[in-house]
């Protein structure tokens, strides 16, 4: 159930699932008196949790514009893609994952440890990878994900490790999804 | 016994101890945790070019 199938098939477009390496999160940008600066987290790994039917139908669309056109109907346009980081597992369950931001978290003892490695715990997604991914075992914190802009994931296909295979990454999406949507009840 | 890596592996079988595989480690170096796959934070400073900035405001 953690063994993730995945594949490293060339792709001429983002797909769900995809994991790519050394992806930016802009978190600030700021102008003053002719200086700027910019404050960047980079995530070793992350992975792609769009629909892939959006992904799809946009690359599909945009294959039929025509550019020529000063207005262009574009009903499938996507800014940008909601990507999840993939912490190390041994760094987040022992509460290190994100020390060198200077945050340091919980570290979860034995008794929670089995309920996040079986996928039991909603917040959190364990995944294994084969021996040929250069990946080590992963835990996707879902309180953690953000966006990336389409443009910037397509001129970074060279930066995709591999792509996790269907229902794998339906499930997830799916978890995301209702980890997002949870009702918290008082 | 519950392995974490997502193995079920039973501690006896029929009364009897079951000889299990053991599946070797991922031997993968880049699968070694390290502190150089963690999350970093970049600062970039730089200096506007042109009157950009000004005419803007």
């Amino acid at each position: 159930m953690t063994l993730h199938q995945t594949n490293s098939d060339a792709v001429e477009r983002v797909r769900q699932g995809d994991v790519f390496s050394t992806i930016p999160y802009y978190e600030s940008y700021t102008e003053v008196e002719g200086e700027f600066e910019l404050k960047v987290y980079e995530f070793p790994y992350v992975v792609v949790l769009t629909q892939d039917c959006d992904l799809e139908q946009n690359r599909n669309t945009r294959n039929k514009l025509d550019h020529e056109q000063e207005v262009i109907v574009n009903d499938k346009h996507l800014f940008s893609l909601i990507v999840a980081p993939l912490y190390n597992s041994e760094h987040l369950l022992s509460g290190e994952h994100l020390t060198d931001i200077g945050i340091s978290s919980q570290r979860q003892n034995s008794k929670l440890k089995p309920p996040i490695l079986n996928n039991q715990n909603p917040r959190y997604h364990y995944m294994e990878f084969s021996d040929e991914v250069v990946v080590p075992n992963s835990i996707v914190d879902f309180k953690h994900y953000f966006s990336v802009s389409l443009e910037y994931l397509e001129s970074h296909l060279d930066e995709r490790i591999c792509g996790i295979n269907p229902i794998y990454r339906e499930l997830v999406s799916q978890r995301f999804s209702n980890y997002l949507s949870r009702i918290g009840l008082p | 016994m519950n392995d974490p890596f997502g193995i079920d592996v039973p501690d006896s079988y029929g009364g009897e101890k079951k000889e299990t595989k053991s599946i070797p480690k991922k031997e993968n170096i880049n699968k070694i945790p390290n502190s150089t796959n963690k999350v970093r934070k970049r600062l970039i400073r730089g200096v506007l070019k042109g009157d950009d900035s000004s005419s803007n405001q």
